[in-house]
């Protein structure tokens, strides 16, 4: 079994964000947003200080969060799309935490 | 005493026999027809008063989407706290809303709550194995000729099964 990964894919615009849903990847649909991002220009210090004031830029970040192996990324990565790998999957999952059922009970009803 | 853990697929199954057989007369235990595809029994729980006759129903079911282990806990709880409720004829309280005893009483004389807190056991047994994969969504079916496992339950109803009108065109599908 490959080992998955939470991930941020990061497309290049929303039309391939809409193009993810080919992929039959395990995206997390709620989890797509368009979010404003600031940025400031760098340049030469001397370009800097000849135009001290230059204004930030605002450029739209559109992404996905999921769940993907490694094959699956660099598929991603191959197709023009940038992906964050966050950590992985094993370190979210909690569900082999297994409690008695009596235990839960006395629990439940304490509450 | 705090909740530390998740009910496992057999815990929460015995929890409902558990219910039905502390509160006999509000809970009824309903076997599904099937067993999974691993041969687990499959139970829900009517919670109502058992000599009236029929009434309208609702059902709640849980536990489609075997890595969200948190949910078919929560209706098992439900199920738990409104009869508990029901015998000591008290209210009860979920985060900043009450519920008073006439209130619960309303709604226990004036419906069957159907509550079937993990359609998918082998899912959940598989997610809560040392050797399965915690983040394993759908159920356990082998789908002979095809090369994934298991079939997304919450995308693929009896009702236009695979087709593309609203369901998944692909029921074996990660997504």
């Amino acid at each position: 079994m490959d080992q998955k990964f939470f991930v941020t894919v990061v497309a290049p615009d929303r039309a391939a964000l809409g193009r993810l849903a080919s992929y039959e990847l395990d995206l997390l649909h709620q989890t797509s947003a368009v979010t404003q991002l600031r940025t400031t220009r760098m340049g030469s210090r001397a370009a800097e200080a000849s135009a001290p004031s230059k204004p930030s830029e605002e450029v739209q970040q559109i992404s996905i969060d999921g769940l993907l192996t490694m094959e699956q990324v660099a598929r991603l990565v191959g197709d023009g799309y940038e992906v964050v790998v966050r950590e992985p999957a094993s370190k979210r999952a909690r569900a082999t935490q297994t409690m008695d059922l009596q235990e839960w009970l006395k629990a439940v009803l304490e509450k | 005493m705090p909740l530390t853990g998740y009910l496992t697929a057999s815990a929460i199954e015995a929890g409902l026999v558990h219910l039905a057989t502390k509160h006999p007369t509000i809970c009824e235990l309903i076997v599904l027809t099937e067993p999974s595809i691993e041969g687990r029994t499959i139970r829900a729980v009517k919670i109502g008063d058992r000599g009236r006759s029929a009434r309208p129903g609702i059902l709640v079911i849980a536990g489609a989407h075997a890595r969200e282990v948190v949910n078919p806990d929560m209706l098992l709880m439900l199920g738990v706290k409104l009869c508990k409720a029901n015998a000591d004829q008290t209210g009860l309280t979920f985060g900043g809303k009450s519920y008073t005893a006439s209130a619960l009483k309303s709604l226990m004389d004036a419906t069957d709550l159907y509550f079937l807190p993990l359609v998918n056991p082998d899912g959940r047994n598989f997610v809560q194995s040392p050797t399965g994969d915690p983040m394993w969504r759908k159920n356990r079916n082998p789908n002979p000729g095809r090369p994934a496992r298991g079939v997304d339950l919450n995308r693929n109803y009896d009702f236009l099964w695979s087709s593309v009108i609203g369901t998944s065109s692909n029921s074996n599908s990660d997504t």
